[in-house]
């Protein structure tokens, strides 16, 4: 697995290399925009990990450059300064599958890529009972159920929940999850999904306690993680 | 403000100015042809002298000057017509009882003058008093180095005009000055957070020993205290119209999930009670989730090991209450005041523990800025109780905000996803 990292400041730039190599990628690192975009169309890249200000141009301008030069982008995660709510809702404006605050930790910069990378390289599974975690699920009964017991979802609910499961890891925005799971434009009644995933979270017990962790990232999406803790 | 300008000079001023006027009034109504003195009735009166009706008219007609000080200009107004009615039944009283006559034309007229005398007096005041603060303020820029050179007085400029640009100028500012506050606020807290930030991950390469413990120590606090900076002046900045709908409850629950792993350490367990529905407010959910965060971190780290922290959402009509009650030490009573203040580290005793004493001062602000408030309370003298309180989203109906003409439409990510 090879990962494109475009990052300026070269004590980070070490030290994430460091991180990523340690986890088993192959990386290749680029100070400034410009000698990554010449790069770009000759080589492959399973990821790109952006810094949000590069030298020479903004790691947004990046990316439309490389979406001249191919139509297919690997995923992109960016690393943003700020953790607030304008510049990630920007960074993922632009296109970018994810981001990372700065100062990153280890552990979450390889969550984040490796959910990434799973999602790019798994094929749709045609099996009826899906299990992840304690959480079962028939999808030809449309039933979810933990230890034998069943919990009662209704129709969107279920789609919503497996939709969650087969991501895990992964920032959905909300209109995405509008468009996928209802079928409707993503600009009426964002209401509606906060309802709903917040249904999910009671029903399902999606809670810490249970092994999971349900975000949301200033509303404008989700994130399903599991985490450490049995 | 403006009465208080009145010195007891400008008051003993316009008595004198009003005393004259009384005399002018007196001599000219009762000297030249009398139209008003005739008595009514056939009853033999006496007129008074001339020098008591001047004496007279005098003290009466000062009387209102004691009044008016405390009066707003429509009650003083309406006070002056009471009183002449009131002064005119007293002489008409006077003549049918003692069968004493003193003209009232000129008692009359004096106490109408009062009104516009003692106002003329009071705005001349005023106006200097104001020139003299605009004055000062605008000194106190220049040597700011802030003076403005573009707008210069044009020549016969009308005075009040030239005041209201000079108090436009002063607010123009203010808000540059509060702007630049904020922003080099900002600039230099991002600034050093990021190489603290990085510097504190290139502390793990290092061998752990006693003094990488300390640098890392070090570096911990000084980049909570830059977060902390940054933090607040978002707060302080945030912009009210940019705020959207969003569910409290789903809020606290990834509160209290995010605190989970601290919980877990310190064997705390979280007894959550919140409403089966969603609850709604309109607010910044990146400033309100870490109001409620920090809310919980200081629950977090006052309570003892094995202890509960209890979080409550319940609403009225109108306000949504959550309460974050622990079993710590509870706060001092002479500390609750200051606990909301900016660096609100009062002491070692209870100080708000993420240690840049700024994180209390963020909650403060972050629910003032969505018009609720935030107290604090021992209960029981165990354990301290935080409540956050915040006005209810009014509209019911599910329509998204981006059909809110309050709130501009919100752009949909991207969704190459």
């Amino acid at each position: 697995m090879k990962i494109a990292l475009l990052e300026d400041d070269p004590v980070f730039a070490d030290l994430v290399t460091l991180w990523l190599e340690e986890a088993g990628f192959r990386v290749d690192h680029f100070r400034c925009g410009l000698d990554f975009v010449r790069k770009y169309p000759h080589e492959h890249y399973d990821l790109c990990i952006f810094d949000w200000g590069l030298p020479d141009m903004q790691g947004p301008d990046v990316m439309v450059s490389l979406k001249l030069r191919a139509n297919k982008l690997p995923p992109l995660i960016f690393f943003t300064g700020h953790s607030e709510e304008q510049e990630i809702v920007s960074v993922l404006e632009a296109g970018a599958d994810d981001y990372v605050v700065k100062p990153a930790s280890r552990a979450i910069l390889l969550a984040r890529v490796n959910a990434l990378l799973r999602r790019a390289n798994t094929q749709p599974s045609s099996d009826l009972c899906l299990e992840f975690g304690p959480l079962k699920f028939d999808t030809k009964l449309r039933m979810a159920s933990m230890d034998g017991e069943d919990f009662k979802l209704t129709d969107k609910e279920f789609d919503l929940a497996l939709y969650f499961m087969k991501n895990e890891g992964i920032l959905l925005s909300r209109s995405h999850l509008m468009q996928v799971v209802w079928g409707a434009s993503p600009d009426i009644e964002t209401r509606k999904v906060d309802v709903h995933v917040s249904h999910l979270r009671t029903k399902l017990k999606l809670t810490p306690e249970y092994g999971w962790k349900l975000t949301s990232i200033y509303q404008q999406g989700y994130r399903l993680e599991r985490n450490n803790y049995p | 403000m403006m009465i208080n300008v009145m010195q007891s000079k400008d008051r003993i001023v316009a008595l004198f100015g009003l005393g004259l006027v009384a005399c002018l009034f007196v001599l000219s109504f009762e000297l030249g042809p009398n139209l008003f003195s005739a008595i009514p009735g056939d009853q033999p009166v006496e007129q008074t002298a001339l020098w008591v009706t001047c004496l007279l008219t005098i003290l009466i007609a000062m009387l209102p000057l004691l009044w008016f000080p405390k009066l707003s200009p429509i009650y003083i107004a309406l006070s002056i017509c009471a009183y002449i009615a009131f002064v005119i039944s007293l002489i008409f009283a006077a003549a049918y009882l003692l069968k004493i006559w003193m003209p009232p034309t000129a008692l009359i007229l004096t106490i109408l003058m009062a009104y516009p005398l003692w106002n003329c007096r009071k705005l001349g005041i005023a106006q200097v008093a104001l020139d003299n603060a605009l004055q000062d303020l605008q000194d106190e820029l220049a040597k700011l180095g802030m003076e403005e050179v573009t707008e210069t007085p044009c020549a016969g400029e009308d005075p009040q005009q030239a005041r209201i640009r000079k108090l436009a100028l002063t607010a123009k500012h203010l808000r540059n000055m509060h702007k630049s506050r904020s922003d080099t606020l900002v600039f230099i807290s991002h600034d050093i957070r990021a190489p603290l930030g990085t510097a504190m991950l290139l502390l793990e390469k290092f061998e752990r020993n006693k003094y990488a413990e300390r640098m890392e120590h070090l570096l911990r606090r000084a980049h909570t205290m830059a977060e902390g900076f940054l933090q607040a002046s978002r707060a302080e900045m945030s912009d009210v119209n940019k705020f959207q709908v969003l569910d409290m409850v789903s809020l606290a629950h990834q509160a209290v999930d995010d605190v989970y792993e601290l919980l877990e350490a310190k064997n705390i367990s979280v007894e959550m009670d919140f409403p089966e529905d969603n609850v709604w407010v309109r607010g910044d959910f990146g400033l309100l989730f870490r109001a409620v965060s920090n809310v919980l971190l200081n629950a977090v780290n006052y309570s003892p090991e094995s202890s509960v922290i209890k979080v409550t959402i319940d609403k009225d009509e109108v306000m949504l209450h959550l309460k974050v009650t622990d079993q710590g030490p509870g706060v001092p009573e002479s500390k609750i005041q200051k606990l909301f203040k900016r660096f609100s580290r009062v002491d070692d005793e209870y100080q708000d523990q993420d240690g840049s004493g700024l994180g209390l001062y963020f909650v403060g602000v972050t629910v003032s800025k969505h018009r609720g408030t935030v107290s604090v309370g021992n209960v029981d003298k165990q354990g301290a109780e935080f409540v956050i309180t915040l006005p209810l989203e009014r509209r019911k109906n599910n329509i998204s905000v981006a059909y809110d003409r309050r709130v501009k439409p919100q752009p949909a990510f991207d969704d190459t996803i």
